[in-house]
């Protein structure tokens, strides 16, 4: 072994531990639907990268580009543009493409996807068929001790309900121990009593199994309750991706202040170091003190709001959420903002409020003409 | 509709025992055999039938199978030639009777056929090998029932879930191994589905192997009835074509089993298509071979013939062609098949809306299973049954018009009731109830809603109906009083006769009057109705 060997080796071993678990890079793709007039879909350029063991879940409207980042990250798409590693392994660049069979990537389908004509038992071995007896045994033991199956092995997948076909679809995909698990709305088919339990349990699942997992989801509390971060696509490409509660509290776009937290903007205008809007007065972040007038982010809760005859509000709207109220409130100036309050605040329309800030610090967007 | 149970019932009943009559009928004949005629069945015909009946239907089903199912995948799954134009292409020797088509290759192969004189009109004077026997009888059967297996397996391949395989394709699978363990189990209802129907098929086949003088079942009772008048033999003969049949509809049943076989849904994204490279010209090739074959060969055979019918003086004028006869056998025929088809649609209606609206009345499912049996069973038996109803019961009806039709109701019952069970099945249940609570009674209900809903489900039942009777031929033949002629009635006694000049002109109308059914086949094929 000559001393260039040695470095590449070094420099190799170097690379994977400083490497992301999953790295992709510029991938972009566009297809076009069949027997569709419409214009042909993009999707991307997206760059991402993802640590061993983490959760994501992806979410966005649909036809923004979730479900294809998976079939994508999975081989069942196959594109031209750009690279994906895995553990330092290609999936895919410019000139190579890893089949799917080859990948060693787990899927669960959104509608399970478990093959009609085998029992749960021989779908689940379905993709360690080729291992020995002793292994199979063992995994789905394993396995359905864990998901708490092991009851219907011999039945037919439409003999399930649709939480077991769920439990089925995620022991099959875990079964040869993939490297990544992908999840295509696995819960968008199961009630949504269940849905929150369901979640839960899937996550402590893959946590329990240390697999690294890409979930898509079009459901906004399944992604906040499950992932370690969020993945916000809009028309194919990446608006933000972070943990929940900087997704929540930081958004970087009003996009996602809006689709995240059922954000209101209120218009404010900047004098010295602050924003001066109509219900009150905020600290103004630096960079943005050069701009006049801007509109800060205001989530439900971040007002206090109190029945007041001289008060400047007027509640226009009433929605009961089981354990809120949630108030529309028309303000002089015609803007609205959204309030949540608790069930004892049971007011009748038309009341007048007086609103206040309850909040040190500002998020806010520049104002779009 | 609010009708009382018993009524309900009484109805399905009454259905059921007209259509299951006939069966009874041979079945308590059969108990009335005197044992020696028993024994000598048994032991002189039995044995070589069975070989011959069973080695036929194996063939043909096999046969259709892989021709079928190899045309589906070529036209579903490759890149083709022409492919828009082959794959309705293909279903269309459907409206060429199978009999018409054994008598168009019969002559075509004869001494003196028309294939010597096209060949010696090319300068190729050859002698063509005859196709008596049992490879002809195949070859014509697999010719003539393939269109149904590659519909099936068309449809089923066409509406195939990809999730199932892409499914596979994540779990570390390969193409082949994608094949064997997901696309083949997945299609496998469509396969057997097809093999079952080519199965009866090749089994109940009347003319093709009395044409091409192939002994089975169905023409050994023929001849026992026509040539010897011998109905204790053919009664018994009867009663072993029932059981093979029943065996054969035993065998899909358990095959589908407790396993459900559905696709989810359509999905948007295109089918991968195959490649064929440097097969494209070979592979079109074959496909049109086989509209030749099925389709070009016969019809071109029969313009023929009614060309030089219309040429040359015929020398008996007994066997020469006149408009006027082929006028009276067509305006039989349309006489039979329209009392059936309305008696049909007339009879069904009732039963078919009581079946879909109580599903879950045990009675009203197994009368509605009994009143379509007769679908199953070949033809002749069908014909055999009746004959003996009319024997028992009224015997001066024995050998009429009534009769013809009763036999030709009980065997294409069952093609009326589906479609209008369909029909009815998608006509939600909300809409009577809004009915009714809007002020109409059940009666009006049905008038109003039903019946103007289904129209279309009814006039297609009535259609398919009418041209089955049109093409019927056992029941025809054997059921029909003396000197009564319909179109398929001349075209077989031409025909057996060796007239083909005078068999070509009603064998050319009634692939005329088939052309509706290999259309609403078509039609059928993209909604994947298996």
């Amino acid at each position: 072994m000559n001393l260039n060997a040695i470095d590449t080796l070094s420099e190799t071993m170097v690379n994977r531990t400083t490497e992301p678990y999953v790295q992709l890079h510029d991938v972009a793709h566009t297809y076009r639907i069949p027997a569709c007039d419409k214009p042909p879909f993009t999707f991307g350029p997206v760059t991402l990268a993802i640590k061993k063991g983490e959760i994501i879940v992806v979410i966005g409207q649909s036809g923004s580009g979730k479900t294809t980042l998976l079939r994508l990250i999975s081989g069942l798409e196959r594109t031209s543009f750009g690279m994906c590693r895995v553990n330092g392994s290609v999936l895919f660049d410019k000139n190579s493409f890893i089949p799917p069979e080859k990948r060693k990537i787990g899927m669960v389908f959104q509608d399970h996807a478990l093959f009609p004509h085998l029992t749960v038992k021989k779908n689940i071995l379905f993709g360690i068929k080729k291992m020995d007896k002793k292994f199979q045994t063992n995994r789905l033991h394993e396995l359905t001790d864990m998901l708490g199956i092991q009851n219907f092995l011999n039945r037919y997948p439409y003999e399930l309900s649709g939480g077991q076909q769920q439990r089925v679809a995620l022991a099959r995909s875990l079964a040869p121990n993939p490297k990544i698990l992908l999840l295509d709305e696995p819960l968008s088919n199961i009630d949504a009593e269940l849905r929150n339990n369901l979640a839960q349990e899937l996550k402590s699942i893959i946590q329990q199994t240390k697999t690294t997992a890409v979930w898509v989801t079009h459901d906004l509390n399944e992604a906040l309750d499950t992932a370690d971060r969020v993945l916000v696509m809009n028309n194919g490409i990446i608006e933000q991706f972070d943990t929940p509660w900087d997704l929540y509290r930081h958004p970087k776009t009003k996009f996602i202040a809006a689709f995240i937290g059922n954000a209101s903007f209120l218009q404010g205008h900047v004098s010295g170091n602050h924003i001066v809007t109509e219900i009150g007065t905020l600290p103004c972040p630096m960079q943005y003190r050069q701009i006049p007038v801007l509109e800060v982010m205001l989530k439900p809760c971040d007002l206090s709001v109190q029945q007041h005859t001289a008060g400047i509000g007027v509640l226009i709207k009433k929605q009961f959420l089981g354990s809120t109220f949630r108030y529309t409130i028309s303000l002089p100036s015609k803007q609205t903002v959204l309030s949540d309050m608790p069930p004892e605040c049971n007011w009748e329309l038309n009341t007048r409020v007086a609103v206040n800030l309850c909040i040190s610090e500002a998020v806010v967007f520049p104002t779009v003409p | 509709m609010a009708l009382k149970l018993p009524v309900k019932y009484g109805i399905s009943l009454i259905v059921a025992c007209i259509m299951a009559l006939p069966c009874i009928c041979v079945i308590y004949g059969a108990a009335n055999v005197d044992f020696s005629v028993w024994y000598r069945t048994v032991t002189r015909y039995v044995p070589y039938l069975m070989v011959n009946s069973v080695i036929l239907a194996l063939t043909v089903t096999c046969g259709a199978l892989v021709l079928g199912g190899v045309l589906a995948f070529l036209v579903e799954r490759t890149d083709l030639p022409l492919k828009k134009f082959f794959a309705p292409a293909l279903v269309t020797p459907l409206i060429i009777p199978c009999y018409i088509l054994a008598l168009c290759y019969v002559n075509f192969f004869g001494n003196k056929g028309v294939g010597e004189k096209l060949f010696s009109f090319l300068g190729l004077p050859v002698t063509l090998p005859a196709i008596y026997g049992f490879s002809g009888a195949a070859f014509i059967l697999i010719l003539g029932s393939y269109p149904y297996v590659y519909t099936i397996i068309r449809a089923s391949i066409h509406n195939i879930d990809l999730t199932f395989t892409e499914a596979a394709q994540c779990l570390g699978m390969g193409r082949r191994q994608r094949m064997v363990s997901v696309s083949l189990p997945l299609l496998l209802p469509a396969i057997t589905a097809g093999s079952v129907l080519t199965g009866l098929y090749a089994l109940s086949d009347f003319g093709v192997v009395s044409l091409l003088r192939y002994p089975t079942f169905v023409s050994a009772i023929y001849h026992e009835i026509n040539g010897s008048y011998n109905y204790s033999i053919a009664n018994a003969l009867s009663c072993f074509l029932m059981l093979f049949t029943f065996l054969l509809l035993y065998i899909q049943d358990t095959l589908t089993g407790r396993r459900l076989f559905v696709s989810a849904k359509n999905h948007l994204r295109p089918k991968s298509i195959i490649n064929l490279k440097y097969a494209r010209i070979p592979a079109a090739c074959f496909v049109i071979a086989i509209i030749i074959a099925g389709l070009v060969l016969p019809i071109g055979t029969l313009m023929y013939w009614s060309y030089s019918a219309s040429h040359a003086a015929s020398t008996l004028s007994i066997w020469a062609f006149s408009w006027d006869s082929l006028i009276q056998s067509g305006l039989n025929s349309v006489l039979i098949a329209t009392v059936t088809a309305t008696a049909c649609v007339a009879l069904s209606l009732p039963v078919a809306y009581l079946s879909v609206r109580e599903k879950n009345n045990r009675m009203i499912r197994i009368s509605a299973w009994v009143a379509q049996f007769g679908f199953a069973l070949p033809g002749i038996l069908v014909a055999l049954g009746v004959s003996l109803v009319f024997r028992f019961i009224v015997p001066t009806l024995n050998f009429s018009i009534a009769a013809i039709v009763i036999a030709l109701m009980t065997h294409f019952f069952s093609q009326g009731f589906q479609m209008i069970s369909a029909g009815i099945n998608q006509v939600s249940r909300r809409l009577e109830e809004g009915a009714r609570l809007l002020g109409f009674s059940s009666l009006k209900t049905f008038g109003y809603i039903i019946l103007r809903l289904i129209r279309p489900a009814l006039f297609s039942a009535w259609l398919i109906v009418f041209l089955s009777s049109m093409r019927e031929l056992p029941a025809s033949l054997l059921l029909r009083p003396a000197g009564f002629d319909s179109l398929t009635v001349k075209v077989w006694l031409a025909a057996s006769e060796g007239f083909y000049e005078q068999a070509a002109a009603p064998a050319l109308l009634l692939i005329a009057a088939s052309l509706p059914l290999a259309y609403s086949i078509m039609h059928h094929q993209h909604k994947g109705a298996t």
